[in-house]
C-alpha cells in the first residue's frame, strides 16, 4: 500500500517537488523531510484491527482494518513555493488513487507545523478495509 | 448451576441453528445458518382476561401461544441465496431467501449451546416459516445484514 501512494504521489504534476522511496529516518534530532525540502516522504504503513460483526458462530465474524500512513515534507516558510497549495490538494487526493486496494473509506488529513523557518505538512492516509473470514 | 453457556466459534459448544426443508425426515442434512448475530426465541402466551362483581382483582387463563424465533444474520451469499448444485427440495439448495420466498414450511433445530458445567446443552425443535427478511446495506455499514423469523407453527419441543 506504501508503494500505492509513492506511485500516487510520483503520477502528479510536481513542479520542483519530487518523492523520494526512502522511509522518512531522522538522523541527530532532524529528519529527512526537513534536511531535504520539497522532497515527499511516505512512512511504512500502520494498522489495526477490529471486529466489527460479532456472530455466534465465532469464524464468520467481520473485522475493520484501518490503515495509515503518512507523509512528509517541507518547505521554507518564508518562500512558499508557487504550487505548494496546488500540490497539497492533489497529494490528498491520492487517497482515491485505483492502484490502492478495494476499501470502504479512503480518508486524508493535512496537518502543518512550523520548525522555526519551516512548514511541515504532514499528509495522514486512512483507509479501512473489510476483512472477512 | 448449568448456565447455558455457548462459546462463540467453538464447534459442538457453540449456539447453532439448522434448517430442514419440509422435515428431517424429508431433508436430513438440512441448512446450518452461518453468521448469525443474536437469537431471541419467543413464545409469548395470549391470556383472556375477564372481570366477575365477586372479585376485585381481574382473572386470567392463558389461552394459544404465538411462537417465533428472531434473529439477524450477516449474509452469507451460498447459504442465503441456496447452492444451486445440491439436490432438489433441500435447505441448502434453497437458501434462505428462497425458504422464504417459496413459502416453505421448515422444521429447525436450535440447539442453545454448552452449559457453563461442560455439559452438552438443550435444543429447541419446531416447524415454521421464514419470514420478516429486510436485507440492507449502507455506506457506513457496508456489509448485508438481515433481521430472518421463523413463525412456529405449532409448539416447541425441547429435546
Amino acid at each position: 500500500m506504501r508503494q500505492a501512494v509513492i506511485d500516487a504521489i510520483a503520477a502528479l504534476s510536481l513542479g520542483t517537488f519530487q518523492v523520494s522511496e526512502s522511509l522518512p529516518w531522522s538522523s541527530q534530532g532532524e529528519n529527512l523531510a526537513i534536511r531535504n525540502f520539497r522532497t515527499i516522504y511516505v512512512d511504512e504503513p500502520e494498522s489495526r484491527e477490529t471486529a466489527i460483526l460479532n456472530t455466534l458462530d465465532g469464524g464468520t465474524g467481520l473485522a475493520q482494518r484501518v490503515t495509515e500512513i503518512s507523509a512528509q515534507m517541507a518547505v521554507d516558510a518564508k518562500q512558499q513555493p508557487s504550487n505548494f497549495v496546488s500540490l497539497v490538494q492533489s497529494i490528498t487526493q491520492c487517497r482515491n488513487s485505483a492502484d490502492l486496494p478495494a476499501t470502504v473509506s479512503r480518508e486524508c488529513d493535512v496537518t502543518h507545523v512550523y520548525q522555526d523557518d519551516v512548514l511541515i505538512t504532514t499528509f495522514q492516509f486512512r483507509f479501512r478495509e473489510l476483512v472477512t473470514p | 448451576m448449568a448456565y447455558i453457556y455457548p462459546a462463540p466459534g467453538v464447534a459442538n459448544v457453540e449456539c447453532t441453528l439448522r434448517i430442514h426443508h419440509t422435515s428431517k425426515s424429508a431433508d436430513a442434512t438440512g441448512l446450518l445458518i452461518p453468521a448469525l448475530q443474536d437469537i431471541t426465541v419467543n413464545a409469548s402466551n395470549d391470556v383472556f382476561t375477564w372481570t366477575q362483581l365477586d372479585e376485585g382483582d381481574k382473572l386470567q387463563v392463558a389461552t394459544t401461544s404465538t411462537n417465533s424465533l428472531a434473529m439477524n444474520l450477516v449474509l452469507e451469499q451460498t447459504s442465503f441465496f441456496g447452492n444451486s448444485a445440491a439436490s432438489a427440495n433441500t435447505a441448502v439448495k434453497s437458501g434462505v431467501f428462497g425458504l422464504s420466498t417459496g413459502k416453505t414450511r421448515c422444521e429447525f433445530d436450535l440447539y442453545l449451546g454448552d452449559t457453563s458445567s461442560g455439559g452438552a446443552g438443550k435444543t429447541v425443535n419446531g416447524f415454521g416459516y421464514i419470514t420478516g427478511l429486510a436485507p440492507t446495506v449502507s455506506a457506513d455499514s457496508p456489509v448485508w445484514v438481515s433481521p430472518i423469523t421463523i413463525t412456529v407453527d405449532g409448539a416447541y419441543s425441547v429435546s
